[in-house]
């Protein structure tokens, strides 16, 4: 190999440079299915990146369809996904570090509508066919409200200040409890507003930052709290000055009838609490597993139905499965595994990153 | 213990060889060279791939920072927020706190975060500048994993009184402007600099994030950039020259919200910095001795209405720097020297604690060029960080002639980076720091060769090609992750291999009155995750880490004719992954930008005067910095600059 041939190679590569021009295609986009019956994942996405995206699960194709939001309408879902709630055959998906809820037809996914400039939004509910109340942090993550929206405009008519860190709302009747979950400080109030009024009428005491509440067969409300957790100087947790996570079980009257505190306070706290379809079995995530718990009881479960960590969960109201969705971490793909009443996992699918959530049709 | 061991062998070794190897050789030293003010150890580098940055490189940043001309340049991958937001390079796939800025050898990077915002770094205040990516950056000390992007001064006696001014107006109310004012003398240099600048970057973008979706203009993403940097050089006597360099920046920044975020930003940041150099030389024949003492003060104020957050993070270093070269006999040279660097960080998150680290590097390089074809470079820097040892970071380098014109070279080395203060004792909202933190450790290889040739008879082309395949593994990389839903904390978790091969090449050629100059630079990146820890995600081993394209090429054609010159300027980046699994979903799209430039001086006597004008983006190509933060579409630029040499 001389020099000469070296330099006049090289004069080609350099050369070559000067003209060469865009060079990746975009991928060919997947085919969306039909908008069968199913149910829709919510996919947070890692915060700051902007890559929340939304999956729909086709029960009787038994097919997961990943980012369907972007696929069919050419952009993406947003920053940071909190939640998505089917009302009336539309799609309200909550983007809380975007400020917006995306409104889609939850048949064939299309947008079709986008509500911005919201503080740091966290669930929606549908009360009547022009009328929905949204749960909001605030921009300090203290400042909690419920935002009324008029759903033919579209547009914010009344904010009701709850506490903070107004997070998952209940809908009993006329009435609408909101679990106070802290936000990024502490609260232990459970708000209940009469949707007719918009009128706080009760505020119900439980264990520090609840987070997700459910009604049972008989009419009692159930509640799950994280607890509160203070860190000492050396970055470990002060175990005198946190509070350990609870269920509180509150009564039709409104008033707090039992609490139970869990056995350590904990980074994983109890959460994500669902009820079965028959109103008599409740799950909740706590200490990286799901325990199952009757609505009779009155001690908590001491071993796990299922040892494993799940970002989110829910049940089918359709044949009880319970789907938990897996999150190992912000930064990649996870999946959701579909499993039966005695915790055997029946499906797993791959999801978009940090499913945290299920929204059913 | 072994380590140490070593370490204090080869000390011994390298003593015992000043000693008696240090004899007085004949050199003569020109008194009116070019001074650039550095340490001595980029002679060592002989290894080092070095995409130098000359003055129609620096010229192409028309007053913007280094950012904006790295990022026009194509040179080097540039991570950053918007034009004007902070930017940070990377080099060889590795961080943002993994390429060290040394001005003038004096090492900028915070202490706080590791980085350096090279959109704080005015180009019109580099005279000289170069990205030395991978190799001997172990010679620099900590941090210096993917290498060093140095920023030197120049300067020169006896050239009499200098005025110059430059102003720049561009799109988006871009403008810009700088005074430069020198007088050299015999043995006395004074040279003052002064820049403003501003922009409001009221580009327009799509904004899909809404629906339907619409042509928005960019908001919030303003900035106000002042500062002075002042020279002055002494040649006290035939041997010893004093320097002293001051440089003082204000900087006013509007923060934008990523475009995924509907709320009206309102977080605006001040940067505020000085940083004070003082240099001494002394030079006898074969030995050389050079002090550098630095005091560097920055503030950072950030503020932001909305969530009432006012944060204030200040950080202080004094460096001192000894150095001492020898020209030792058989074409053997050697340097030594220690570094001692005291710093201090005040963050309203750090609560009470103000951490304060001593450090103190020990180093030694060492060169034998015994005849014409062979020669060999080895170095050792061995850090001690408030009392205790870091790991030792070598370097050998082999390069020989292979043939007239051609050179080849290898360099193995182990490179280390010591945490951040951010890292030890954050403890603010979403995060906590760790303090038992360990040291990042790099060990790498590379090899290359470098064909110059450089025919002055007329029709034969001026012509360059270098090229270096890589290989570097990185251990201990500090991670930020989720310990809970809200909080983050750093852990050495993460193992990172990348590797790859860098090339760039330069043709010349004068056809009579037209002079045609072609540069190009390509790079290829592999850089893999090539760890799994708790709670990471199987598929994210082997993955290419994010935001860190595969390949990235430039290509720079000038055209020189009369008093007129054009150029073009290419650049091309990769498709870059945002997620840990390398999905094609959330990926950022390759984007190819072109540049248009021209210019025509003009002289009258003593004055010359340069009219220049640019389209950049001139295929108006869409394309973001990183998700969320669009950059500006085809924009303009129009300036002048004067020089006037000698007036009076």
């Amino acid at each position: 190999m001389t020099f000469s041939f070296l330099r006049k190679l090289s004069t080609v590569v350099i050369l070559s440079f000067l003209v060469f021009l865009q060079s990746c295609k975009s991928d060919t986009d997947p085919v969306i299915p039909p908008g069968t019956a199913g149910f829709f994942i919510v996919n947070e996405g890692g915060f700051g990146n902007g890559n929340s995206s939304l999956s729909y699960y086709d029960r009787k194709a038994d097919v997961l369809t990943n980012n369907i939001f972007t696929t069919k309408n050419g952009r993406p879902l947003g920053d940071q996904a909190q939640s998505m709630t089917i009302f009336e055959k539309r799609g309200y998906i909550v983007v809380q570090n975007s400020g917006k809820i995306e409104v889609i037809d939850a048949d064939n996914f299309s947008s079709l509508a986008s509500v911005t400039n919201l503080p740091s939004p966290r669930y929606f509910i549908g009360i009547s066919s022009t009328k929905g109340y949204l749960s909001d942090w605030g921009v300090d993550g203290v400042t909690g409200t419920v935002k009324v929206i008029n759903l033919a405009t579209l547009e914010v008519t009344k904010t009701i200040q709850t506490g903070k860190g107004a997070n998952r709302m209940l809908k009993v009747n006329n009435l609408v409890y909101v679990a106070n979950s802290g936000g990024f400080d502490k609260d232990n109030t459970v708000k209940v507003i009469d949707s007719n009024t918009d009128a706080i009428v009760a505020t119900i005491t439980t264990g520090d930052n609840p987070n997700s509440l459910q009604r049972d067969k008989d009419g009692n409300i159930w509640v799950a709290s994280s607890g509160y957790i203070v860190y000492d100087d050396d970055f470990s947790i002060n175990e005198t000055a946190s509070t350990k996570g609870s269920i509180s079980k509150i009564s039709s009257s409104n008033t707090e009838i039992l609490r139970l505190t869990v056995g350590q306070v904990s980074y994983s706290s109890p959460s994500n609490l669902v009820i079965a379809p028959d109103g008599t079995s409740l799950y909740y995530t706590y200490e990286d597993a799901i325990y199952l718990m009757p609505t009779t009881a009155t001690a908590l479960p001491s071993a796990p139905l299922k040892s494993k960590s799940y970002y989110g969960l829910a049940i089918d109201p359709t044949n009880g499965m319970i789907i938990g969705c897996s999150a190992p971490n912000y930064s990649s793909a996870g999946s959701i595994d579909i499993f039966d009443n005695g915790g055997t996992v029946l499906a797993t699918y791959t999801s978009g990153i940090a499913p945290n959530g299920v929204a059913f049709k | 213990m072994l380590t140490n061991l070593k370490t204090v062998v080869f000390w011994l070794w390298i003593f015992a060889s000043v000693v008696s190897n240090a004899q007085k050789k004949d050199s003569v030293r020109l008194l009116n060279d070019v001074i650039i003010e550095q340490s001595r150890l980029n002679n060592y580098a002989i290894g080092q791939y070095a995409l130098p940055l000359d003055s129609m490189t620096l010229g192409l940043a028309s007053g913007g920072s280094l950012a904006d001309m790295l990022r026009k340049s194509g040179f080097g991958h540039i991570r950053s927020y918007g034009p004007g937001g902070l930017a940070s390079a990377s080099l060889r796939g590795t961080g943002s706190s993994h390429t060290t800025i040394l001005w003038n050898g004096i090492n900028l990077t915070s202490t706080l975060n590791g980085q350096v915002d090279l959109s704080l770094v005015p180009v019109g205040f580099v005279d000289d500048a170069s990205i030395l990516s991978g190799g001997s950056a172990s010679l620099y000390g900590n941090g210096s994993i993917g290498g060093t992007i140095q920023l030197n001064n120049k300067a020169s006696f006896n050239e009499g009184l200098k005025l110059k001014t430059f102003v720049n107006v561009g799109s988006f109310g871009n403008y810009y402007q700088d005074l430069s004012a020198s007088w050299s003398g015999k043995n006395f240099i004074s040279s003052t600099k002064l820049f403003f600048s501003k922009a409001t970057n009221d580009f327009e973008f799509t904004n899909k994030n809404v629906f339907p979706p619409q042509t928005e203009r960019r908001d919030h993403t303003g900035y106000l950039q002042q500062g002075i940097l002042q020279q002055n050089y002494w040649q006290i006597s035939a041997r010893q020259l004093v320097t002293f360099k001051f440089w003082y920046q204000d900087n006013h920044y509007e923060v934008p919200n990523p475009t995924s975020v509907s709320r009206k930003a309102e977080a605006t940041e001040k940067n505020k910095f000085y940083r004070t150099l003082v240099g001494w030389n002394y030079n006898r024949n074969s030995f050389d001795f050079n002090y550098q003492g630095a005091f560097i003060h920055h503030e950072l104020d950030y503020r932001d209405t909305v969530i009432n957050i006012s944060s204030t993070n200040t950080f202080d270093t004094f460096i001192n720097n000894f150095e001492a070269n020898f020209s030792l006999a058989k074409g053997a040279s050697l340097a030594t020297g220690v570094n001692y660097t005291w710093e201090q960080g005040k963050v309203d998150a750090f609560g009470d604690v103000v951490p304060v680290r001593n450090r103190i590097a020990l180093f030694s390089a060492f060169k034998w060029k015994p005849g014409t074809r062979w020669e060999v470079a080895t170095s050792l820097r061995e850090e001690i960080v408030n009392g205790k040892t870091t790991p030792a970071a070598p370097s050998v380098t082999i390069k020989m002639k292979a043939s007239k014109g051609m050179d080849v070279y290898t360099t193995a080395s182990r490179n280390y980076r010591i945490p951040t203060f951010n890292d030890l004792y954050w403890r603010g909202a979403g995060g906590l720091g760790n303090r038992a933190l360990l040291t990042e450790i790099s060990l790498g290889g590379e090899a290359g060769f470098t064909l110059t040739s450089q025919q002055k008879d007329s029709g034969s082309p001026l012509f360059t090609f270098k090229t270096a395949a890589f290989s570097n593994h990185v251990d201990n990389w500090i991670l930020w992750v989720p310990v809970t839903a809200q909080t983050w904390s750093p852990h050495n978790i993460k193992k990172v291999w990348s590797r790859g091969i860098e090339a760039q090449g330069s043709v010349g050629k004068q056809l009579q009155e037209v002079n045609l100059a072609l540069t190009a630079h390509y790079s290829y990146t592999l850089a893999t995750n090539e760890s799994l820890y708790e709670d990471s995600n199987p598929n994210e081993l082997g993955k290419q880490l994010i935001l860190t394209p595969l390949n990235e090429a430039s290509a720079t054609a000038r055209v020189t004719w009369k008093k007129f010159q054009f150029n073009v300027v290419n650049s091309f980046t990769g498709k870059q992954f945002t997620d840990g699994d390398n999905s094609t979903l959330y990926a950022m799209k390759a984007f190819n930008i072109s540049n248009f430039g021209m210019g025509k001086a003009f002289v009258f006597q003593k004055t010359k005067a340069t009219l220049t004008g640019e389209v950049n983006n001139i295929f108006n190509t869409e394309y973001q910095s990183r998700p969320g933060y669009p950059m500006p579409g085809r924009n303009f630029k129009i300036g002048i600059t004067i020089n006037f040499l000698n007036p009076i």
